[in-house]
């Protein structure tokens, strides 16, 4: 039932996780800014300084409530059957993201020198 | 009165079985509570039946039985999109699954462990071609540990289950 291969296979998997973690931490740093997108399509860039609630309309018309507050992001409220988005709590990393699967909703913080680059693709 | 010994009859009688649990039991782990703030992390207890249709039926019957049961829950429980997720995983994971049972260098475990890590990437791969974003690849490394812990917890039980069943089914 258990071969030794399996353990191996299992031991395998955990290092590629553990690296994965390694990686991305090294990676960390404070955003300032989140990007909506719905369904590929920038929605909006919105700074992360700046107090605020907004409601962001979904891919199939279902809505997401985004917050920011103290330099953080977080889905307060959506109208899909399982709120993952909004378990997923606070955001403020770079690269950190909230995602709706159902809405198609990409909230993602990214970095101050990166919103000239999305302006430029939003247009 | 006395039944022929009908091999096809006691096929389908099997196929009915094994869906009908799968589906239990999808439903069953669509009542647990989200454990994590990422999409995806599940045990897959599912994944039992095909497992053990893997090791005491033949593959086709193992797949036959996955793809009905990803239908079907895709139908009921589902909402658009997550059944493109389920069919991705499901049938990602099965292949992986069929090729590491077929090396026979795996056990139980091994071979659950390398199909719930499969399921997991298929997914992410999907969701980052619907959504196009990379920003979900950051999720992997939490959905490799998950998929890993599930794969371990779910290939020890088919094992148990796989040992006290008849030889052929």
């Amino acid at each position: 039932m258990i071969k030794r291969n399996d353990i191996l296979l299992a031991a395998l998997f955990l290092i590629l996780a553990a690296a994965g973690f390694f990686i991305i931490q090294s990676f960390v740093k404070e955003g300032s800014y989140v990007r909506v997108t719905v369904d590929g399509a920038l929605q909006g860039v919105y700074p992360l300084d700046a107090e605020g609630t907004y409601t962001i309309k979904g891919y199939d018309g279902g809505y997401n409530t985004m917050v920011i507050s103290n330099g953080q992001v977080s889905f307060s409220e959506a109208d899909c059957p399982d709120g993952l988005c909004v378990k997923m709590g606070q955001k403020s990393q770079v690269n950190e993201s909230i995602v709706c699967l159902p809405h198609r909703v990409v909230a993602e913080v990214c970095e101050a020198d990166e919103k000239a680059e999305f302006d430029a693709v939003s247009k | 009165m006395q039944f022929p010994n009908d091999k096809k009859g006691k096929r389908v009688a099997y196929y009915g079985l094994c869906i009908a649990l799968a589906f239990v039991l999808s439903y069953l782990e669509s009542l647990l509570p989200v454990f994590t703030g990422v999409p995806g992390v599940k045990l897959g207890l599912t994944n039992l039946v095909v497992l053990v249709a893997l090791y005491r039926m033949k593959v086709y019957d193992a797949l036959f039985i996955n793809v009905v049961r990803i239908i079907l829950v895709g139908l009921t429980f589902g909402n658009g999109y997550s059944f493109l997720y389920s069919l991705a995983g499901g049938i990602f994971s099965f292949v992986v699954m069929v090729i590491l049972y077929r090396s026979k260098k795996f056990g139980s475990v091994g071979v659950s462990v390398s199909g719930g890590v499969a399921h997991n990437f298929a997914q992410i791969a999907v969701a980052m071609l619907i959504m196009e974003t990379h920003a979900l690849l950051f999720y992997l490394p939490v959905l490799i540990l998950s998929g890993t812990m599930a794969g371990v917890l779910v290939g020890i039980l088919s094992g148990q289950i796989v040992k006290r069943l008849p030889r052929d089914l």
